[in-house]
């Protein structure tokens, strides 16, 4: 076995692991330093390859997508009593506000006890929430949540709202006195539409930037404990319902939220993402 | 158990016939990672990818009533992301670069491999960790194609004949293209070393004065 017969036998065969090969190979690997270098020169390739494939897509990479897509259903979905859905919202407010200068993002996080959720009356309620005039805030889905049913998120919605760490209360709304129920709206302004998109390709940096201090607030994103989420609940839940100035609360990924269910027993949560 | 082709059938099929737009989105989060992540290998950088991932999927929407499921969604979905990454490539870069992301340059075209010597790495870059930064570096300092190619073989373990049908070119090309891609590589590992050398060397004195 030569090395020249060696190498080409390492770049152009695919095995996983060495003894894999002939054993004339691999005798002649453990002795020739060369061939080891193109073998673990193969090996670094694939590991090179592995971190690109493990990097993490935009944050706003679905949503991105679908508001490049045409939008001949939009209308028809914008309707209050349409099936509209999420990413119809997002993408007819972005399509028709592309030209504006500001971008008014709001997010409603419900929490509800499923009791409501099944009483038609109190959830017509909910629906009927009103915006105050000055957030220009018009609030046009929820029709599409049948019973107990949570939104169809999918794990890139969350990713989203993952890097989106800063949000204000302007307003809540307590649904009856009859229920525990609370309805938290956030809103994320940004003062532009650049922006917008700074704050995204920002975000994009985030799996880079976190545990380097570089941005403190994302840093704590990242290390978020626990504890943490359930201060989050405690306000969501408890202080939320007495406080009408505006609050600062960190939004949570999907994992985070499935694991808080534990802590609100029968309740659900349910995220909406509702744009104006 | 429906195989992932069927599936992405089923939800073509919803889009194409009823126009369900939810049939759609699914079949988009089914494949936008990869997707993204394709167009990241091809051009090199995340903004260029986010805006090919965004493109490939607008040319999906118009296209994909001529799909005709002769190969794979999934085949038929990585030649469109190519071709869209290289169209969109070709436009954003100055004419002299051209060549670097043109789908068959002069030198693909031989089918048979090389009789170039190869590059050998000096031993001592068998030191793990030094060499395993030269070489990320260098993944990303080839041209797209040699990365891709590197890709399909060396991560994804696909054989040269299956690299052949999912990029549309002769066995030949794939082989001597391959080749090229290592000797590229170790170029460019050569090089980095110089640099990180000089880097290390200039660091040094900048520390002594």
């Amino acid at each position: 076995m030569n090395c020249s017969t060696c190498r080409r036998i390492i770049s152009t065969q695919q095995f996983k692991n060495i003894d894999e090969l002939s054993l004339e190979v691999q005798e002649h690997i453990k002795t020739c330093p060369s061939c080891q270098s193109e073998l673990e020169l193969k090996n670094l390739v694939k590991s090179g390859f592995q971190e690109i494939q493990e990097l993490a897509v935009p944050a706003n990479l679905h949503f991105s997508i679908m508001s490049r897509l045409p939008q001949e259903q939009a209308a028809e979905n914008l309707k209050p009593q349409g099936q509209a859905g999420f990413f119809q919202l997002i993408q007819d407010f972005f399509s028709a506000r592309r030209v504006q200068g500001l971008v008014i993002a709001t997010i409603l996080v419900f929490a509800m006890r499923s009791a409501l959720v099944q009483n038609t009356k109190q959830q017509e309620s909910l629906l009927s929430l009103e915006a105050p005039e000055s957030a220009g805030i018009e609030i046009r889905t929820v029709e599409d949540l049948k019973e107990g049913e949570l939104p169809s998120f999918k794990a890139n919605d969350f990713d989203f709202y993952e890097s989106l760490e800063i949000i204000d209360f302007p307003y809540k709304k307590q649904l009856s006195e009859s229920t525990s129920s609370y309805t938290a709206v956030v809103s994320i302004y940004f003062e532009s539409l650049d922006a917008f998109s700074e704050y995204q390709k920002v975000s994009e940096q985030l799996p880079e930037i976190t545990g380097q201090g570089v941005d403190a607030t994302r840093v704590f994103l990242a290390s978020e404990e626990e504890a943490d989420l359930e201060r989050l609940l405690a306000d969501l839940i408890g202080e939320y319902e007495q406080k009408e100035e505006q609050k600062r609360v960190r939004i949570y990924s999907k994992e985070k939220i499935e694991s808080a269910q534990d802590l609100l027993g029968d309740q659900d949560i349910i995220w909406l993402f509702i744009v104006e | 158990m429906q195989s992932q082709n069927d599936l992405d059938l089923v939800l073509i099929k919803k889009f194409v016939e009823n126009a369900d737009r939810d049939a759609l989105e699914e079949l988009i989060l089914r494949y936008e990672k990869s997707v993204y992540l394709q167009a990241l290998r091809l051009s090199g950088n995340r903004e260029d990818a986010a805006e090919i991932t965004q493109e490939s999927f607008l040319k999906l929407y118009r296209s994909i009533s001529t799909f005709r499921g002769q190969s794979s969604f999934k085949t038929w979905l990585y030649s469109l992301v190519t071709n869209t990454a290289y169209d969109f490539l070709r436009k954003r870069k100055p004419v002299e670069s051209l060549s670097r992301y043109s789908y068959t340059s002069e030198e693909e075209k031989e089918l048979d491999l090389p009789d170039l010597d190869p590059i050998i790495l000096p031993e001592e870059l068998l030191e793990r960790s030094e060499l395993k930064e030269l070489v990320k570096e260098a993944i990303w300092q080839l041209s797209p194609q040699h990365r891709e190619v590197l890709f399909l073989f060396d991560y994804e373990q696909m054989s040269y004949k299956e690299i052949a049908q999912l990029l549309d070119t002769q066995l030949g090309t794939v082989k001597s293209r391959l080749f090229r891609a290592r000797q590229a590589l170790k170029e460019e590992i050569l090089k980095n070393r110089e640099h990180f050398s000089g880097y290390l060397r200039q660091s040094k004195q900048g520390g002594k004065s």
